[in-house]
């Protein structure tokens, strides 16, 4: 069995790489590694505002920033409903 | 003026969110002259072109320091390349990534189970702890323009000059916006942050954030007993001027 390996991700957030197993000239198994550093965003907005969130989020990936603006802002309904 | 071999040229990022490469690909009326002039050794944005390790005459890095392997890959960067340019606020002054300081070991566990345990990392550090950085770019994400005006003078065998030395306001008022701060009653950090933005986000009615880092001689206190008077606690609005400073605060 051949492993090709496809190191770094290109076109994609994130660093990470895929590893696909060939048996035979057939695809045997794929796997992803991310091999990403962390950021801990779960950690950093311990304790802070709720409006401060959208900004400090709309951070963990460039590409669907716009997606991480909005979707904290949505609890800020919530507490006058 | 065309120099006769396109220069070597990377990008590279690290503790990050791609933005600052995102920000050069969407310079698409220029992208096409940009590989005229320039040979793209690595982007992975936007290249799958595999890294063939040799010689630079610029890398552009974007992100922070957290990981061995990363300053390893840093070390390498600034011994290859003739000019090393620091690009976002990641890369400054390790940006928003500073937040989450202090011992990362638990909060890793916490978030990517018992495998997080084999992995060393440390509070995100900006470039220039580690290496000579010849030109810094800022903001989050940072300008088209700035790409574009340093790799315009890289072709010319220079560097541009320098981040202006005024705040977000000065651009702001050029602009004839409404102040968020004053008029609209927001809490706007237009006042203690650098400028180079064209004051983007107030002219689209949103506060700006400092994203740039601190203007030169701020007037932190008064910014302070400003956003107090709108209402915000202490506490938040420490949280708010220190969302840039990274980890060059010296009240962290």
């Amino acid at each position: 069995m051949r492993t090709v390996r496809i190191e770094p991700l290109t076109r994609v957030e994130g660093h990470g790489r895929v590893e696909l197993q060939i048996r035979g000239g057939r695809l045997a198994g794929a796997r992803i590694a991310i091999t990403e550093s962390p950021r801990l965003f779960e950690g950093l907005l311990l304790g802070r505002s709720l409006f401060e969130v959208p900004a400090l989020i709309c951070r963990i990936c460039a590409i669907c920033s716009a997606v991480h603006r909005v979707a904290p802002a949505r609890p800020w309904r919530r507490p006058w409903e | 003026m065309r120099s006769e071999k396109p220069l070597r040229l990377a990008y590279v990022r690290f503790t990050s969110c791609c933005g600052c490469q995102l920000t050069f690909l969407n310079c698409e009326r220029e992208l096409a002259r940009v590989a005229e002039e320039f040979e793209i050794v690595s982007f992975d944005m936007a290249s799958s072109r595999p890294d063939d390790g040799g010689p630079l005459d610029a890398v552009l890095v974007e992100g922070s320091i957290s990981r061995p392997e990363e300053l390893t890959s840093l070390l390498s960067l600034r011994r290859r390349a003739k000019i090393l340019v620091a690009v976002g606020a990641c890369a400054l002054t390790a940006g928003v990534n500073a937040l989450a300081g202090g011992d990362r070991a638990p909060l890793c566990e916490e978030v990517y189970g018992e495998t997080a345990a084999g992995k060393t990392t440390f509070p995100p550090q900006p470039l220039s702890l580690f290496v000579r950085v010849d030109l810094e770019i800022a903001g989050c994400p940072p300008e088209r323009g700035e790409h574009l005006k340093t790799l315009g003078a890289l072709l010319r065998g220079g560097l541009p000059s320098s981040l202006p030395e005024y705040a977000v306001c000065m651009e702001c008022r050029q602009r004839e916006n409404l102040c968020l701060l004053l008029e609209g009653k927001q809490p706007c950090l237009g006042p203690v942050t650098r400028a180079g933005c064209s004051a983007l986000c107030p002219s689209f009615g949103v506060i700006c954030e400092g994203c740039r880092g601190m203007v030169a001689e701020a007037g932190r206190g008064e910014e302070f007993r400003l956003l107090l008077e709108l209402g915000l606690s202490e506490r938040e609005v420490k949280a708010r001027m220190r969302r840039f400073t990274g980890v060059f605060d010296e009240n962290r």
